[in-house]
């Protein structure tokens, strides 16, 4: 029961400030004209869902997070909102899959597969959705773009979890991985 | 505390991830970016098409492995065209103005040499950054 509403809380929690990011990255605007380079911050939201809650939790963290992203921004049921949930299912998956298997990779490295995943997971939406091939020329710039940002956001990551770790803020929360 | 029983620094398998994806996006942009004339520095021709009086008399690939020419006659003599890899030139001629000697090497497509009283046109096939050019 107390575990319940803790995870409730901390979840909502983990949404607002995914949507928060969300919006926020929608207002940078980027030095080089390359359309649905973004830099990601609202990965880092949901790679800690994955790490605390594990995949079903993380995926629900994600979705809602692009679904009231683009609602307060004026993006609900655009083609950005469709690339976006698109990019966010694939994103949480590749993360969880490397989570749950595999020991070898740190926050960095996951958060790297997450960024480079969500554009992956974007250019295929849009070539379904444009049903043009043309699209996916602009992969390579995209896989390129997105190993820093992801690298970046596992960096900030990192340095969330350390921190939590650290001033003992979560000792109620995190529920044993299961 | 659960949280830091992962990994939160760089490992190795990391670094062979980002290798693997340095790797891949590089291999992409080889095959998708390959043939367009952005990875070319100039535009590659494709044939060198020999026409003398309007017929085509002679199509070769481009680029040719070796130098070699061959010979063609003209009204004034024989001319000789000489290959050497993407270039082409006549080398020989024994035509009035000599205009199509003095031109030299051509090498990239669009390129061509001609001599107007021997109705001689050696022209360069290929892929160019124009298509075509309205007037």
């Amino acid at each position: 029961m107390r575990l319940n509403t803790h995870r409730l809380v901390f979840l909502s929690l983990l949404i607002a400030l995914g949507t928060s990011l969300h919006l926020v990255e929608m207002l940078l605007p980027l030095p080089l004209p390359l359309p649905g380079v973004k830099l990601g911050l609202a990965n880092i939201v949901t790679l800690l869902a994955l790490y605390l809650y594990g995949f079903r939790d993380g995926v629900t963290v994600a979705l809602l997070r692009v679904f009231l992203g683009s609602l307060l921004g004026g993006t609900f049921l655009s083609p950005a909102f469709l690339l976006g949930i698109c990019g966010a299912v694939v994103s949480t998956a590749a993360m969880a899959l490397l989570l749950r298997h595999t020991k070898c990779f740190s926050t960095i490295g996951i958060s790297m597969v997450g960024a480079v995943s969500h554009n992956i997971g974007q250019i295929l939406a849009a070539s379904l959705l444009l049903q043009s091939r043309a699209v996916l020329y602009y992969l390579p710039v995209l896989l390129l773009t997105g190993i820093p940002t992801g690298v970046f956001t596992g960096y900030i990551l990192k340095s969330l979890m350390e921190h939590i770790e650290k001033s003992g803020a979560l000792k109620g929360f995190t529920q044993q991985e299961n | 505390m659960s949280l830091l029983k992962h990994h939160t620094d760089m490992t190795r398998g990391d670094k062979y991830l980002l290798l693997l994806l340095l790797s891949v996006s590089f291999s992409l942009m080889f095959v998708l970016y390959g043939n367009t004339t952005i990875f070319h520095s100039k535009s590659r021709s494709t044939q060198a098409v020999v026409t003398v009086n309007g017929d085509i008399i002679r199509k070769i690939n481009m680029p040719t492995n070796s130098r070699y020419s061959f010979a063609i006659e003209g009204s004034s003599g024989s001319f000789r065209v000489e290959l050497d890899g993407e270039k082409i030139k006549v080398s020989e001629a024994h035509c009035a103005g000599q205009v199509c000697l003095n031109q030299g090497w051509i090498s990239r497509a669009g390129q061509s040499i001609i001599c107007i009283p021997e109705k001689i046109v050696i022209r360069l096939e290929g892929r160019t950054m124009l298509d075509a050019i309205t007037q």
